[in-house]
């Protein structure tokens, strides 16, 4: 069938114009054997696979959503708890509740443990996502910033099973470069192929026209409900992958603050494209990672400067000015192949 | 139940009902949930340690002032340009300024908190019927009376105000006949920056320290109440923040010990369950863009 080939043409051109080139910089990265810079590009990718996370939803669905952070602290600690050995186990949570005892008699290996906490993060978003995605607007922002909330009280309270504002500790630290480089080649492939099939299609098509989308038969709870669960779960990749990276955490470590950060990447590269998501995880990473390196030794003829809290200040300036400069966003939303196909004088094909 | 927990809850409700007003009034306006609000209230706090040795007057008037030219210089510089893009972007915008305001109180200030030195006077108590009520209880409870009745007469009785009430029902159209939008989005600003001077003065008078990151909590308090008590409805929004301070309040006294420490859970719980069951919130306004 004809469709079926150009939307398989359009999936890999999609993903492929996205993929290679990080998979070349990322190579590139790797030998220049630079402990510091693979450290702030591991950092960077894992970011990108929550960026990435969110877009699938509110991208997509064009519904704001604070919630996905929540989903990452989720999957990061529940991987911590099945992967860190079991003979750790009875020192770090002594006070562990009785039904949760079963988690001290196993470890499972790293790679395991993120899949399972993955696959546990997403029936958590199923169950909260039911009655979630029913809500738009603000209302939809207020709701899923609430569950985070939620999530953050009961992660730092419950002493005994996350050991609260004592940090996660004896996590197995085993998050590399390849991994968080294999982890955004997957979810570029799997966000490029939702969007660009029947069912992230309709998500889409609720986005641009609500009444248009009902009136054809498309139910936007259903539509949204497939989208939450799979950002969530792309979130929980993210959270995880990033708990195996940093090794020591605790619910500050993904504050509403990094929630921000993460919604502010998306909208700074263009909210509603996987290429704004992509770009804006680039642009402002590569920012931030200049910023810090001028205050922590200077570059070139700028010096050293020495204050707490500048790096932060510039960065939120320059996020501002490039707002006001492109209020939709460095990409203004379009997909990569739009641009490709321009030239090809095949006007807004892959545009979404 | 010791009646007690009512009277510090209405004075916490009270408190919280004006921190909401603030942004719920420019959220009417223009559709801009202002996350910069909270660093409003914080840079009010700085006033108030600058301040500290001034008369009462002077020390009232002079973070009034801070408080709007910030808030004006907000809406001229951040939020003008950004007025007619997307609510997610005009979000994002307020997020970073809020960043950039707070990291800028960091650098100004240093990364510690600074000590404020307590309002002896507003700590003198009284008691009714056995009720032990302070003055800073009371003065809030008056102040958000007198705010809650100065807003009212303000937004119906003089010109500007009946503008605002117009450009809340309709932007378009109230520029259409001939309503200046800057002029009543400016307005707007003055009000929620005078609002939000007077929150920085009450909810500081209870403080030990002010810290760069004193308004992160306040602005969570007023977008929530904002939105349960009902998107672009004066009266709704006073509604979502006083709730919001008495159920907190009420749940920190009621809920048995061990579960104290969740109360923020149950709260927010409870605002989910709201929105679930009125999506537009308590009072949803007539043709209020979400």
């Amino acid at each position: 069938m004809k469709s079926s080939v150009s939307t398989w043409s359009r999936w890999a051109w999609l993903a492929g114009l996205l993929a290679v080139p990080i998979i070349i910089v990322t190579f590139l990265i790797s030998l220049t054997n630079d402990v510091s810079l693979i450290q702030r590009c591991t950092t960077a990718l894992i970011l990108m696979v929550m960026v990435i996370g969110l877009h699938v939803f509110s991208g997509n669905s064009g519904v704001v959503s604070f919630g996905s952070v929540a989903f990452a602290m989720i999957a990061a600690f529940t991987s911590a708890l099945i992967t860190i050995p079991a003979e750790k186990k009875p020192s770090l949570f002594p006070d562990m509740p009785n039904f949760l005892n079963w988690l001290w008699s196993f470890t499972v290996p790293v790679p395991l443990g993120i899949l399972i906490s993955v696959a546990f993060t997403a029936v958590i978003a199923l169950l909260v996502g039911i009655p979630l995605v029913r809500l738009s607007g603000l209302a939809a922002g207020i709701g899923t910033l609430a569950f985070l909330v939620v999530v953050q009280v009961i992660v730092t309270k419950w002493k005994a099973v996350t050991r609260g504002e004592s940090t996660m500790v004896g996590v197995p630290k085993e998050t590399t470069l390849w991994w968080a480089l294999g982890a955004v080649v997957l979810v570029i492939a799997i966000a490029a192929l939702y969007q660009v099939t029947r069912r992230g299609r309709r998500l889409i098509a609720t986005r641009e026209d609500d009444k248009a989308a009902m009136s054809i038969g498309i139910s936007i709870p259903i539509e949204r409900l497939w989208g939450w669960v799979a950002s969530c779960s792309i979130a929980g990749l993210g959270g995880a992958l990033y708990g195996h990276y940093i090794a020591t955490f605790s619910a500050q470590t993904f504050s509403i603050a990094l929630t921000f950060f993460i919604i502010a990447m998306l909208v700074i590269g263009g909210l509603g494209s996987l290429t704004g998501a992509v770009v804006g995880v680039i642009v402002v990473q590569v920012l931030a990672e200049l910023l810090r390196t001028v205050e922590t030794q200077g570059i070139g003829p700028v010096p050293q400067i020495d204050a707490p809290g500048l790096t932060e200040m510039v960065l939120a300036l320059i996020l501002l000015l490039v707002l006001i400069a492109r209020p939709a966003g460095i990409t203004g939303g379009r997909e990569i192949t739009s641009w490709v196909r321009r030239r090809k004088g095949n006007v807004a094909q892959g545009a979404t | 139940m010791n009646p007690q927990y009512i009277v510090d809850a209405i004075g916490t409700g009270a408190l919280y009902s004006l921190m909401t007003l603030g942004l719920a009034l420019v959220f009417s306006v223009m559709g801009l949930m202002n996350f910069a609000y909270g660093q409003l209230v914080m840079i009010g706090g700085f006033s108030i340690i600058l301040l500290r040795s001034q008369p009462w007057w002077l020390l009232i008037l002079g973070t009034i002032l801070v408080v709007v030219f910030f808030s004006l210089l907000m809406e001229r510089l951040a939020f003008r340009p950004v007025r007619n893009a997307t609510a997610m972007t005009m979000l994002v915008t307020s997020f970073a300024l809020a960043q950039f305001l707070q990291q800028l109180a960091r650098v100004a200030f240093g990364a510690n908190p600074k000590p404020l030195e307590q309002f002896s006077e507003l700590s003198v108590q009284y008691e009714f019927a056995g009720l032990i009520v302070s003055r800073q209880i009371i003065l809030t409870l008056v102040t958000t009376i007198l705010v809650l009745i100065g807003l009212a007469l303000l937004l119906r009785k003089t010109n500007i105000g009946i503008q605002l009430r117009a450009s809340t029902e309709d932007v378009g159209m109230a520029a259409l006949v001939g309503i200046k939008s800057n002029r009543v989005i400016a307005a707007a600003f003055v009000i929620s920056g005078t609002i939000a001077a007077i929150v920085a003065i009450l909810f500081f008078a209870t403080r030990t320290n002010v810290s760069w990151s004193s308004g992160d909590s306040i602005v969570l308090i007023a977008f929530v109440g904002a939105v349960i008590g009902g998107l672009g409805s004066m009266v709704g929004a006073a509604l979502g923040g006083f709730l919001m301070g008495f159920v907190y309040t009420m749940l920190n006294a009621l809920l048995p010990m061990e579960l104290r420490v969740f109360a923020d859970a149950f709260l927010y719980t409870l605002v989910i369950m709201v929105l679930l069951i009125r999506p537009g919130g308590l009072i949803a306004a007539k043709g209020v863009r979400v």
